[in-house]
């Protein structure tokens, strides 16, 4: 397993020289250039301040030089400073934010997890019953919402008319932290966020069971004189689970895409946020920093769920 | 000392809130007409709130008052910011020499009294004495000038360098006369020196040293550990989320009776109004369109302004670029041809005010009088057309000489207030004959385009953007031919001259005649359409005392003396 | 949303790893099994429906709303459902928008925005996806391994920070949003059609096509590309939806398709601002219930194409 890892994350690195370039041209080869909206916060500077600020910070350079210098500072591990907070690190910029990203892709990630498995596997049991019609209903219909409409109907109902959860940020300001309240926070949009994976993984989870509960090997249990509980749970989920785990590993992108439209509307501090902000700055640096961290975020998902899988399927374990 | 403002902001910084206003924000601009942060605005009295100072019970000592705005800061460094936020931040650390009052006048801020020579070429501060920075250190006549050489100090990069170099070019253009005394000696006169140079929050020397170029540009002090003198002490930044600052028990005007000054980055609009609702924010911009709502609130006091941005079109005079809009009539006729008035109701819903000059009328030269103005007129916009010697051809579109009279406007993708606006004027050009077409690009390929940025290709016939003035009335940025933001290449001789005698003058009843003159020569020429001044709109959550509304807007300078209820849960 | 897009790509990916022997009359049988699933009929139905809007929406508008998608006039703005100039005028059915243009009229020419942008973005999807993920399979070696290597580089990034960067940069025109969408959507069905001709090239009748002289194009597109046709048929469906969504979420940025042309997603995300505006409410009501029911249309058939086409599902 080490030495497969070993592979893995060595096979990763052209992706991120791919990854950087891509991003990297992206913002430097368009009209206007990197880091210029900086320049143009305010109309009254005048062409000749715009053309110091820009020679500061090294922007009159052409690109393929500043490519080269990027990736030199990059093989040290320096990810560079942003080009609009003149001075803050790069990592600085997304360590601060990464925790907050991830407890908020976390959440929905186990919300999600917690509520479409046992949905999915007692629609499997319980096939074409009212209770796997209206599950199988609340799938189809819920991944047909747009997120944005939903995050808003939320905070106007919940927050708004209810006043039952706050509409945005982290924790209450000017009050010391407290765990209790950092969930209330995250209460809305943890869910905001899960609601379209609890509906497409409830659906995935009720076709593989079904597959599953088919199979011979269920069968025999049965056959056994098993529960039917324990047939469920310990052999027929396990198998279920093997496909699934997958699965998660590639709704990872996805959800943390994803998390790019939830953080701006519940005012959630996530590198979501960082990226959109940094895309309309053209603040190259800050773009391939979160792009980069990112993919290694996905790709440490796969490696994960791969990691998973081996748990899951026995077959792979006894290799 | 109870007025003022961010007009202050605006103006001593010259933060150009937004310009092309989208530009501070594009992160709004899904639904932001323009960049209507309150932070980036002025105010006339147009609305008193029922609880100024008077009206309110004792003073409550503490609590914490939050302020919502949809885009973070960028850097605490008074002479670094070029942004809104950034310079909102700024406000509350730290101070200038003068501040704008609510009549939009200087007045001392850091300073005892100021002295303009006869000859309008010198300037002399006495400082107040025992003014402390937040770690202790006395302000001296040494700090002002570090601020100041810092500007001048070509490696680093502030964008104000260009407004002063020209006029402290001497080695002893600022002197420091004794700790307490120091003088500004001037190259030429500026008539607007005071409200757009002298308000650049003191930089303490002690804690940058020697620092020039990247060391200045890069300090700690920029984004962790700023020092200044003002009623707030920096407490923590976490970015994208808030920013908290605490009361300056020592400060010179006075403890801050607020304990806490919270500001909280909201950047979806409809979130950051519900959170107005809910008591999470204290003070927070609201959409025009949200207003009839808020007034409803019982919670909050919504407040309209008028503020100094503004949205206009802008015709292509460059002969080189197009023909089109060389003849004086064509741009009357396109000017009257267009129903200001309906796209600013259907808009703004009565929160922005028509211009009919390019003055403010918050302004102390605004002409009320001003002549022509253009009211909603197709048939003389018409007949203008026909004198120009625009014909109708067969399919309802102009021409003369066998060219058309059809052309692009362009304005910044994303800006729907924009987005609808040249959508309008295409439809209403139509209607007189003239075949246009619509387009959107993304801010900075637009910036390009329009010409806003040293490599400009000003590749357009016409296009709409925001621009805001500072507190003074000087407009030879856009109306000079030798303006920084004359981007459509307008030329007047007898403008430039009127340009350059208003700012050689500190005589402001002189210089009032000289802009209300100003004021009609555009209205004449009409290089580009001034559309409408639109208003800032707030909400102040009634819990909030000792802040009065003046004409230039919530006034921040008393900031010390505001107070606010304990919150209910 | 790309969440969504992302996932019901990703379902059928399972199904295709167990490619399973097609007969002859495939396409008869799944019709038949199709025609019998009632809810993947009603969202056909519906699909078709709102087809047939978009296709005819010049026709319509001219001759039943009476209204020009264009034609603006801010003295009625924001009017309510029902609203009528004159007694004698046409009614704006679901009232007006900022501008005063008729509402039902823009969301007429809408369906007809967002529908070919979804369709056009499939079929470059299709197109990219298919010829690449074909090349790969059947090729392997190196050309299998530089294009799974790109594959890879494009799934490590996550697909709605690519596209908002994309769009950030360019904003693009509608056609040109369909082209970025394809670009970041194009590798689940270069996969599937990757899996599909590994399983399928060591089949017999290929070996067979190959013995008897048949070239590789020929293998190609007569022998395998029909074979492997329907996972890639269901993911295309489904991904209609994820278009819709996305251009949706990308609106909500300001990075959807460009105004005035109107889309369901930028008429949602631009009707916010007029939330707390009474008169707007079918505004901001019905572009919604638009998108929700059109994806809802496409993922039903999309999974009664799923279980028509893979009958081992259900008995």
């Amino acid at each position: 397993m080490g030495k497969y890892l070993i592979r893995r994350l060595i096979q990763s690195i052209p992706t991120f020289l791919g990854v950087t370039f891509i991003v990297f041209a992206l913002i430097n080869l368009v009209p206007g250039g990197p880091g210029s909206d900086l320049l143009l916060a305010d109309p009254n500077i005048k062409p000749e301040d715009m053309e110091r600020i820009r020679h500061s910070l090294g922007l009159d350079k052409p690109w393929y030089e500043r490519y080269a210098l990027y990736m030199g500072d990059l093989a040290h591990g320096d990810l560079g400073t942003s080009l609009i907070q003149r001075g803050v690190k790069v990592s600085e910029m997304i360590t601060e934010r990464l925790p907050k990203t991830l407890l908020l892709t976390g959440s929905a990630l186990l919300l999600a997890l917690l509520i479409a498995v046992p949905l999915g596997v007692m629609s499997a049991v319980k096939q074409y019953s009212i209770f796997d019609n209206l599950a199988t209903m609340f799938s189809t219909a819920g991944v047909a919402i747009p997120s944005f409409w939903l995050s808003i109907m939320m905070i106007l109902f919940f927050s708004v008319s209810l006043r039952w959860f706050p509409s945005g940020g982290v924790q209450t300001l000017g009050k010391d932290f407290d765990v209790g309240d950092v969930i209330w926070h995250l209460a809305m949009p943890a869910v905001a966020l899960a609601f379209i994976s609890i509906a497409s993984w409830n659906r995935y989870i009720r076709a593989s069971m079904l597959e599953v509960i088919r199979q011979d090997f269920i069968r025999t249990a049965r056959a056994k004189g098993l529960r039917e509980r324990f047939v469920i749970f310990k052999h027929a989920l396990r198998n279920a689970l093997i496909p699934f785990a997958t699965l998660l590993g590639l709704s990872l992108p996805g959800l943390i895409g994803g998390a790019l439209i939830i953080e701006r509307i519940f005012s959630w501090p996530g590198i979501g946020r960082l990226a959109f902000d940094a895309a309309q700055q053209r603040d190259y640096p800050v773009i391939m920093g979160v792009v980069m961290m990112s993919s290694m975020l996905v790709i440490l998902g796969n490696l994960a769920a791969d990691i998973a899988y081996g748990f899951l399927d026995p077959r792979i374990k006894q290799s | 000392m109870k007025k003022i403002s961010l007009l202050l902001l605006v103006a001593l910084l010259a933060v150009v809130a937004c310009g092309p206003s989208a530009t501070t924000a594009p992160p709004s601009n899904t639904s932001a007409p323009g960049a209507n942060t309150p932070a980036a605005q002025t105010t006339s009295a147009a609305v008193q709130p029922s609880n100024t100072t008077a009206a309110a019970g004792p003073v409550v000592e503490g609590g914490t008052f939050i302020e919502g705005t949809f885009a973070d800061a960028k850097t605490m460094n008074s002479i670094l910011s070029s942004d809104t936020s950034s310079s909102r931040i700024i406000k509350l650390l730290g101070n200038g020499l003068l501040q704008v009052n609510a009549k939009l006048e200087p007045e001392c801020d850091l300073c005892e009294k100021f002295t303009v020579s006869s000859d309008n070429l010198k300037i002399t501060f006495n400082l107040k004495k025992g003014v402390k920075f937040h770690d202790g250190q006395e302000l001296t006549a040494d700090d002002v000038k570090f601020t100041y050489t810092s500007i001048l100090n070509a490696d680093n990069a502030s964008p104000r360098r260009s407004d002063l170099k020209d006029v402290f070019d001497k080695p002893d253009s600022i002197k420091v006369v004794d700790p307490y005394t120091i003088e500004f000696n001037f190259t030429k006169v500026k008539a607007d020196t005071l409200v757009s140079d002298m308000g650049y929050a003191v930089l303490p020397k002690h804690v940058f040293g020697d620092a020039t170029g990247k060391a200045f540009t890069d300090h700690e002090f920029n984004t962790k550990k700023p020092v200044y003198t003002g009623p707030f002490m920096f407490k923590e930044w976490v970015k994208d989320d808030h920013l908290t600052l605490v009361a300056n028990p020592s400060y010179f005007k006075g403890k801050p009776h607020l304990e806490s000054y919270i500001v909280k980055i909201i950047p979806d609009q409809a979130a950051g109004f519900a959170q107005l609702k809910t008591n999470e924010i204290d003070y927070g911009g609201i959409q025009a369109a949200q207003m009839a709502e808020a007034k409803k609130l019982t919670n909050i006091n919504a407040i309209a302004f008028d503020v100094f941005n503004f949205d206009f079109i802008a015709f292509n005079l460059d002969p080189a670029k197009t023909m089109l809009f060389q003849d004086v009539k064509v741009r009357q006729a396109l000017t009257y041809a267009v129903d200001r008035q309906a796209i600013v109701d259907s808009q703004y819903f009565g929160f922005a005010t028509l211009a009919n000059s390019p003055v403010p009328k918050i302004s102390w030269a605004f002409n009320p009088n001003n002549t022509p103005t253009y009211g909603y007129d197709p048939k003389k916009a018409e007949s203008l057309l026909d004198e120009a010697g625009w014909k109708k051809g067969s399919d309802g579109v102009r021409a003369k000489d066998g060219k058309r009279l059809s052309f692009t406007i362009w304005t910044n993708a994303g800006n729907n207030i924009r987005e609808a606006i040249i959508v309008a004027a295409q439809q209403y050009w139509k209607e007189v004959g003239a075949e246009v077409k619509t387009q959107t690009e993304e801010w900075n390929a637009f910036l390009k385009r329009i010409g806003a940025t040293p490599d400009g290709t000003r590749d357009y016939d016409a296009f709409l953007v925001g621009f805001q003035w500072g507190v003074d009335p000087n407009q030879k940025t856009m109306w000079s031919s030798q303006g920084g933001f004359n981007l459509n290449k307008y030329s007047n001789p007898e403008m430039d001259k009127l340009l350059d005698d208003a700012l050689n003058t500190l005589d402001q009843a002189k210089r009032k005649e000289l802009y209300v003159k100003m004021q009609q020569i555009e209205s004449q020429d009409m290089p580009s359409i001034i559309l409408y001044f639109p208003q800032s709109t707030i909400g102040m959550n009634k819990r909030v005392h000792g802040y009065s509304p003046a004409p230039g807007g919530i006034p921040w300078n008393n900031i010390h003396e505001w107070w606010v209820d304990k919150k209910a849960s | 949303m790309a969440t969504s897009a992302q996932i019901s790509q990703s379902l059928p990916d399972a199904f295709a790893l167990q490619a399973q022997q097609k007969s002859p009359g495939l396409a008869q049988l799944a019709w038949r099994r199709f025609r019998r699933d009632k809810l993947a009929m009603l969202g056909a139905l519906v699909l078709l429906l709102l087809g047939l809007f978009a296709i005819f929406a010049t026709p319509i508008s001219d001759s039943i709303t009476q209204f020009s998608p264009e034609k603006i006039n801010p003295l009625y703005s924001l009017k309510p459902s029902g609203f009528q100039r004159t007694p004698s005028s046409p009614t704006n059915w679901l009232g007006t928008d900022d501008l005063g243009r008729d509402v039902l009229t823009r969301l007429i020419f809408g369906a007809q925005v967002s529908l070919f942008l979804a369709l056009l973005t499939v079929m470059l999807t299709l197109t990219i996806g298919t010829i690449s993920g074909a090349l790969a399979g059947y090729f392997g070696g190196w050309v299998d391994l530089i294009i799974s290597r790109f594959i890879d580089i494009l799934l490590a990034v996550p697909v709605f920070f690519l596209l908002v960067l994309i769009t950030v940069v360019f904003r693009p025109p509608w056609w040109g949003l369909a082209i970025v969408l394809a670009s970041v959507s194009w590798m689940t069905v270069a996969r599937l059609v990757r899996g599909e001709f590994l399983a399928i090239k060591v089949r017999d009748y290929v070996d067979a096509a190959r013995v008897v002289g048949a070239n590789n194009t020929r293998i190609i597109f007569q022998h395998i590309m029909p074979n492997s046709i329907s996972p890639v048929i269901v993911a295309a469906t489904l991904q209609i939806g994820g278009v819709i969504l996305a251009e949706t979420a990308l609106s909500y940025l300001g990075l959807g398709v460009q105004p005035p042309t109107p889309s369901w997603g930028n008429m949602l995300s631009n009707a916010q601002r007029f939330i707390e505006i009474e008169s707007a409410r079918a505004l901001i009501v019905v572009p919604g219930i638009l998108i929700f029911v059109t994806v809802l249309a496409v993922n039903l058939m999309g999974n009664g194409l799923r279980d028509a086409l893979d009958p081992r599902l259900k008995q």
